[in-house]
């Protein structure tokens, strides 16, 4: 009886954990976003293929950071963006990199004011 | 004398014939009867060629063999055996035949020496053999189909969810092979256009799951402040700011 509990429960957490990761519009926007950044960055093939790599590494870091404290969140930002700063500079340059970090801005620009535009009180209700 | 006279006067009543007699003995026997009373008995026995006359006549009347009392116990009892167990056979046999067909012999035998062959040792070794247990299993039959139906639901369930992300993340990985493979002919008018089909759904659900710590700055930027109140408003009401909060907290409850 223990065991078909804890079967059950591992299965019902696994769902869950399942169906909190990103939504078929999230994987849609993330490929704009790549494709975005991309023609941004102008990345050749080979840079490519060693960039997005340590990108997706670097962007699940950023989407891990707390809101709460907005200093503190600040913080948390810029230590990740020094900790794959050299990583980066290694595969497409210091100009690119700043260039990534503004395409990164301007592409959430964009989509902020496509929402502003579609949904402002969705804008509204986003987390501060 | 009066109660000689109302006795006499009582059987005068009760019998008339009687009364009148005398009281003389009318009884009465020969003279010298008694004298030879033996010898005449004896006479007619003799007779009558009666058993216990003739012992008389030979001397022996009322004598018994030598020793006949010495025996006479174990002969009383003898003959009493042999007469019970001739009328209980006789009896058995009247009134079950099939009874006293069966003689009264042992039928539970062994064979001559059987328990010579038996050593005690043995015995001792010889072990009784466990007991075999049999678990009764539970007959709650439908819970464990029920329960098994939940677990095959939920491993289905987590299965199509599974290949659903991977079908999904795989189409991530094409686009950016597209992307990547086809850098040249991604046009900014295409990824507009890919930004401008959005809705806005989709859109508050990835800056919420994705959010950045800069995005504050944008958000601010892109605050709607058409409907903020201007500075006559707080000159001709002093509660302007607080009726403003309380519309947009009406807002976004509402939505």
């Amino acid at each position: 009886m223990k065991t078909l509990l804890l079967i059950l429960l591992i299965s019902f957490s696994t769902i869950s954990a399942l169906q909190a990761q990103d939504g078929p519009g999230d994987e849609k926007i993330q490929a704009l976003k790549i494709a975005f950044i991309t023609q941004k960055l102008n990345l050749s093939s080979d840079e490519a293929q060693t960039f997005w790599p340590i990108y997706n590494k670097y962007d699940s870091e950023i989407k891990n950071i707390q809101h709460g404290d907005v200093l503190k969140g600040e913080e948390q930002l810029l230590n990740i963006r020094k900790k794959y700063k050299s990583s980066f500079e290694k595969v497409i340059g210091q100009q690119k990199l700043n260039k990534l970090f503004n395409a990164e801005r301007d592409f959430r620009s964009v989509l902020i004011q496509r929402l502003k535009n579609r949904g402002p009180q969705k804008l509204n209700k986003l987390p501060r | 004398m009066n109660t000689f006279r109302e006795i006499l006067n009582e059987i005068r009543a009760l019998a008339p014939t009687v009364a009148p007699l005398d009281k003389n003995n009318v009884y009465q026997v020969p003279a010298g009867y008694f004298e030879n009373f033996p010898g005449n008995v004896l006479g007619i026995l003799l007779r009558s060629e009666s058993p216990v006359a003739i012992g008389a006549a030979s001397g022996q009347v009322l004598k018994v063999p030598e020793g006949y009392f010495e025996t006479l116990s174990d002969n009383i009892l003898m003959k009493v055996r042999e007469e019970s167990q001739e009328n209980s056979r006789y009896e058995i046999q009247r009134i079950s035949p099939v009874l006293a067909s069966l003689q009264d012999i042992n039928v539970f035998s062994v064979p001559f020496g059987y328990f010579d062959s038996l050593k005690g040792p043995a015995n001792r070794d010889a072990q009784p053999a466990a007991a075999k247990v049999i678990t009764m299993k539970s007959r709650k039959t439908w819970f464990k189909v029920a329960a098994a139906a939940i677990v095959t639901g939920v491993i289905a369930m987590a299965s199509l969810q599974l290949f659903n992300t991977e079908k999904g993340n795989s189409q991530i990985a094409e686009t950016v092979t597209i992307t990547q493979g086809n850098i040249a002919s991604v046009t900014a008018k295409q990824i507009n256009d890919g930004i401008a089909a959005l809705n806005a759904d989709d859109i508050a659900s990835y800056l919420e799951t994705h959010g950045n710590i800069l995005d504050n700055e944008l958000l601010i930027k892109n605050t709607d402040v058409s409907e903020l109140p201007n500075q006559l408003d707080y000159l001709e009401n002093e509660n302007t700011l607080n009726l403003y909060l309380d519309k947009i907290n009406t807002q976004v409850n509402s939505n």
